[in-house]
């Protein structure tokens, strides 16, 4: 074989294994989540979780009945069911802004870890309790059924914190039936 | 590769072509046997059937109006004779649609405004040794009309009762 074809499929092969390795998915690609992608006032649909998020906005104040806090507030109104199969409940709701992750907050009583029934969808809000300084940036927030969201359905829905609607202060839904 | 190098190689080549497919099958094997296995029993409506050292059935069901039912949905009312035959008999139970995508769903007991009733049993009471008739209410949407199955598990390892039952 001469030299220079020699020296071509060498090239061609180092070429393909750069190719190959720029290709492979990362190790945890294999257990990823399957993301489903939300729009505000649309429904989202995964394996058991279905999801229609009406609203999210900032706010300085969030309440209940019998609570209140200031605070930098993210504040999601929801409806949610589950889809096949009981036991399931909203377990995982999270908001990741660049490399920081907040989990609702469980201080008000709210829709965070509740029981979704098959079929038949309740309603309520989720509250993310933010750092002060936090008041814009991409954010993405994840619904699931699990707090180990791998190998299953997650709703994700995109947000730009700066755009977000900011009332000074929000009442959050009691948890309830959407069709009492 | 000459003729000879295939000559010379002859026993190790046949040892690999016994050896690599024993192995995958093993392997396969014992991927296969460890696969958690879960044998059920059907069971047709009017039927009882021995289970879990008790006898399990008859059942029915009807379609029921329950206070603190939401709009668009409604109750499956299950009434299911057990005999636990002198012996506690605990079991867990979920409604399952017979049709795909045989949505399931678990006992609404606790989320309903049923008005309460102290002789009304709502669950496998271990307590109990004589024949007793357990009651489960199911909130189930408008679009589930059945045929169901109410699966029973918990009598023995692996081993799940479908009750076959049309409100």
């Amino acid at each position: 074989m001469k030299r220079g074809v020699q020296w071509t499929i060498g090239a061609g092969l180092v070429v393909a294994a750069w190719l190959v390795a720029a290709v492979t998915p990362p190790e945890d690609a294999r257990e990823a989540p399957f993301p489903v992608r939300a729009v505000i006032g649309e429904t989202a649909t995964g394996r058991n979780i279905q999801a229609t998020i009406t609203s999210v906005q900032r706010a300085d104040r969030v309440s209940t009945e019998k609570w209140s806090a200031d605070g930098n507030w993210l504040v999601v109104h929801l409806a949610a069911e589950a889809v096949v199969s009981e036991p399931a409940s909203l377990s995982s709701a999270t908001l990741t802004v660049g490399d920081r992750t907040f989990t609702a907050s469980e201080r008000p009583d709210s829709f965070a870890s509740a029981p979704l029934t098959v079929g038949i969808p309740r309603s309520g809000s989720l509250a993310f309790e933010l750092p002060p300084d936090l008041a814009e940036g991409e954010a993405l927030l994840t619904l699931g059924l699990r707090s180990d969201p791998r190998l299953d359905s997650v709703i994700e829905l995109p947000l730009d914190l700066a755009t977000l609607p900011h009332p000074p202060a929000i009442a959050l839904y009691r948890t309830d039936w959407t069709h009492p | 590769m000459t003729r000879g190098w295939w000559r010379r190689n002859a026993v190790a080549l046949g040892v690999i072509a016994v050896l690599a497919p024993a192995t995958a099958v093993a392997i396969s094997f014992t991927a296969w046997r460890d696969l958690p296995t879960e044998h059920r029993i059907a069971v047709e409506t009017g039927e009882a059937v021995p289970y879990g050292g008790a006898e399990i059935g008859p059942i029915s069901a009807r379609f029921d109006d329950v206070p603190g039912t939401p709009r668009a949905s409604r109750v499956v009312a299950v009434r299911l004779e057990v005999d636990p035959e002198d012996e506690g008999f605990t079991c867990a139970v979920m409604l399952v649609e017979s049709a795909a995508p045989h949505r399931r769903w678990g006992p609404s007991t606790t989320s309903l405004d049923r008005p309460y009733d102290p002789d009304r049993v709502t669950y496998c009471d271990s307590e109990h040794t004589s024949p007793y008739t357990v009651e489960h209410d199911f909130l189930v949407p408008d679009d589930a009309v059945g045929p169901f199955e109410l699966e029973l598990s918990g009598g023995a390892a692996r081993e799940v009762l479908r009750l076959a039952v049309s409100p």
